[in-house]
């Protein structure tokens, strides 16, 4: 789906029509669960987590099947590719001690949205959810700026001095400025030095019919999805 | 009265104590048998003192790391992992650097058994699968074993279970389970299990060196051995669990520049030769790491302080050109290669001792460096040391710093976040200060039933159980008090169970004293 989201039914495939059952769950231990009917992809969600939740909280998922025509129209292309290029990207960085930031825009364009130390941050785990924000203090030529990130598992909105720069689905990436490692959520801590990347999300993310799900109303906010970034769209 | 001694990779320093007073020190190189420098530390700091005087020594040891770092007194160990089905893609060991599976055998096995998150069975124990392994352990002169099992560190029956078994297949075998050594989290709590196995050797031979070298001196005196957190442990316990005892250094000095400046909570700076590290003091103890570790390129998660190293010490080398200060340092050359020495190489301290501001009259002060560099690096260390404060600081509060170590003379007066910089007498050895400090810790850890017992009555339980732990090795009765104390609840078993982790510390009583 060209970037992380917390719940199955954001997948493009049933954004785009494709049915969401049969869906089967599997642990090590032998058990297998099959989903053959749930009248939307959020109640196979639903469902699906509880029976995770039993296995150990572990389990793989097969979903969605699909015929050839379906996956070309409602995949977004090229995604485990990229994510291997801005891997190696990092890795290529680390090794000829080169800036990280600039390689991976080099693979993936967007903009550099700020640096910065992170000065404060609140966290709470609400129904299985992390949910909470993140400040980061500017320093070099963001200084006398404060960028505050509002993240559920992943992050949602990136606000510069009080005013929204980067908006979900549009990727808002925290990453480590001297190592160029992302760091998640559940990793954020004061005082860590950070680079925020704003990345494009695909186009295929950014239609009506998909904003409906992935655009900020569908994390609960109460405006419209904007383009912020100008940045060309794959 | 007490001993206190630290054995570092370069330095041993010793300290006499007497009711909380500093009576003598010292400080010398590392000899390469460690056990020489030990000797000399202790007869150095007793001068005239009646020997039956000396109550308890505290030792601190890089003995054991050495001998991981240099593969050597290691121990044949058998690997257990009680998972049934679960975990079996990433075997045990599967992150380890080869070089140590090599040269140290390894039997490593999956079993039944393991637990789910919540308390629940994967599957059940197989005594017969366990004798089994027994046998072969027995045919391959297995020394040493190590069991883990999945999510063990939620309720620890399944291990004891298993350790029950091979110790009546086996006899006298040392067994570590990792309930008692890693946290939650699989591969890296493994680790530190099978590393503590490892040490079992390389622990026997250290600490039976250390008592004879007490015995050949001639004194009487308890011997205590200083842990990762700031606590000691008996020579027995510390026999039992080498992993705890690996690393005491950095949390030695801190504790050390605690007891020293009177600080309590603040930020210690420890600047040696080659580096300097920076870790908080939170109620007088290190704060600890929430992150895995990694020893000798091995991930573990068990207790440890969180200690910054930078490469920045008294040795480090001045390159041509900004930046002046290189990651490199000519470590113990120092003596013999920089100007102030007579040698060749401009370092750090050259600078400081161009200015007339090092801690120690230079055999060469022939020597003239421009004012430019001079300030240049200064304003180097200060961004340098300010950053990595910075980078350890938990908010953003201005704090206290206390700086320790030979090499505290470069350390700025004021530092960016700081309001106050303390450079205490004798923080030279602030490490064998800290040694002598340690305290004694007691542990509990049970699983309750909440339908029989209130969580009020349930933790006052844990808690006395874990003071009385304390006070039975030897804690002073009115010092003890709990530091930690963790709640899992076990969501899923009849009789809402919930397993309870208490730990107490206290000083060392005074007929120990």
């Amino acid at each position: 789906m060209g970037r992380a989201f917390p719940e199955i039914h954001m997948k493009t495939f049933f954004i785009y029509g494709v049915s969401w059952t049969p869906t089967v769950v599997c642990d090590e231990k032998g058990n297998t669960a099959l989903f053959t009917h749930a009248i939307s992809a959020h109640w196979l969600e639903k469902m699906a987590r509880a029976v995770t939740i039993q296995m150990g909280c572990a389990a793989v998922f097969a979903t969605a099947p699909m015929s050839g025509i379906q996956v070309k129209k409602t995949a977004i292309h090229g995604t485990l590719s990229l994510a291997k290029e801005v891997g190696q990207a990092v890795q290529k960085s680390q090794k000829n001690k080169e800036n990280p930031i600039k390689n991976i825009l080099k693979v993936y364009p967007g903009k550099l949205l700020f640096e910065g130390k992170i000065t404060d941050l609140s966290r709470t785990t609400t129904e299985g959810f992390a949910k909470g924000y993140v400040t980061i203090n500017g320093t070099n030529n963001f200084s006398n700026s404060e960028l505050k990130i509002e993240f559920q598992n992943e992050n949602l909105i990136a606000y510069i001095n009080e005013k929204i720069e980067c908006m979900v689905p549009d990727l808002i990436c925290i990453i480590d400025t001297e190592t160029g490692e992302p760091i998640t959520t559940e990793l954020l801590r004061y005082g860590f030095r950070v680079s925020i990347l704003a990345l494009p999300a695909p186009q295929n993310l950014c239609t009506k019919k998909a904003l409906k799900v992935v655009g900020p109303r569908g994390f609960g906010y109460d405006f419209d999805y904007k383009n912020l970034l100008k940045i060309p769209r794959k | 009265m007490r001993i206190g001694i630290d054995v570092g990779g370069t330095n041993t320093d010793s300290v006499l104590i007497d009711n909380n007073k500093i009576i003598s020190s010292f400080k010398t190189n590392t000899s390469e048998d460690i056990s020489s420098s030990v000797k000399l530390c202790i007869s150095k700091v007793l001068q005239n003192q009646p020997k039956e005087k000396i109550k308890s020594i505290i030792i601190g040891t890089t003995h054991l790391i050495n001998d991981l770092l240099e593969r050597k007194n290691l121990s044949k160990t058998g690997v257990i992992r009680l998972c049934g089905p679960s975990t079996r893609l990433l075997k045990p060991l599967c992150d380890w650097p080869s070089d140590i599976k090599k040269t140290n055998t390894f039997i490593t096995n999956f079993t039944d058994g393991g637990l789910e998150f919540d308390g629940r069975e994967i599957s059940a124990i197989n005594k017969s699968e366990i004798q089994k392994l027994c046998e072969i352990y027995k045919k391959k002169n297995v020394e040493s074993i190590a069991i883990t099992g999945i999510f063990a560190s939620v309720n620890p029956y399944q291990e004891l279970e298993v350790r029950n078994i091979i110790l009546n297949e086996m006899g006298i075998i040392p067994v570590s389970m990792s309930h008692q050594i890693g946290r939650i989290g699989l591969l890296e709590r493994e680790n530190a299990t099978i590393l503590n196995a490892m040490l079992s050797k390389s622990a026997k031979k250290t600490f039976a060196n250390l008592t004879k070298i007490i015995i050949d001196l001639d004194l009487k005196s308890k011997i205590y051995i200083t842990q990762n957190d700031g606590t000691m442990a008996s020579i027995n316990d510390a026999l039992n669990y080498p992993i705890f005892s690996l690393s005491s250094g950095p949390t030695n000095s801190m504790r050390g520049a605690a007891f020293l400046s009177g600080i309590k909570d603040g930020i210690v700076i420890d600047i040696g030769g080659t580096s300097t590290d920076i870790g908080m003091l939170i109620n007088n103890f290190p704060k600890e790491s929430s992150i895995a570790v990694e020893f000798s390129g091995i991930r573990t998660n068990f207790r440890m302080a969180d200690v910054l190293s930078i490469p920045l010490g008294g040795g480090s080398i001045i390159n041509q050109e900004a930046p002046y200060l290189s990651h490199k340092s000519l470590g113990n050359l120092i003596t013999t290669e920089s100007l102030s020495f007579g040698g060749r190489t401009k370092t750090i301290t050259d600078i400081f001792v161009n200015q007339n501001k090092s801690n120690f009259i230079a055999p060469n002060q022939n020597f003239k460096l421009s004012n430019d560099l001079i300030k240049s690096v200064e304003k180097e260390i200060y961004s340098k040391i300010s950053i990595a404060v910075d980078k350890m600081k938990t908010d953003s509060k201005n704090i206290k710093a206390i700086v320790v170590g030979g090499g505290s003379f470069i350390i700025p007066k004021k530092l960016d976040g700081v309001d106050l910089i303390k450079f205490p007498e004798f923080g030279e050895v602030a490490n064998a200060i800290g040694s002598s400090m340690a305290q004694i810790s007691g542990y509990s850890e049970k699983v309750f039933s909440t339908t029989d017992l209130s969580r009020d009555e349930i933790i006052k339980i844990s808690k006395n159980e874990a003071v009385q732990n304390a006070i039975k090795k030897g804690a002073d009765q009115n010092t003890v008090e709990i530091i930690d104390l963790e709640e899992i609840p076990l969501s899923y078993l009849p009789s809402n169970a919930i397993t309870i982790k208490t730990r107490a510390v206290g000083n060392i009583k005074s007929e120990l004293n």
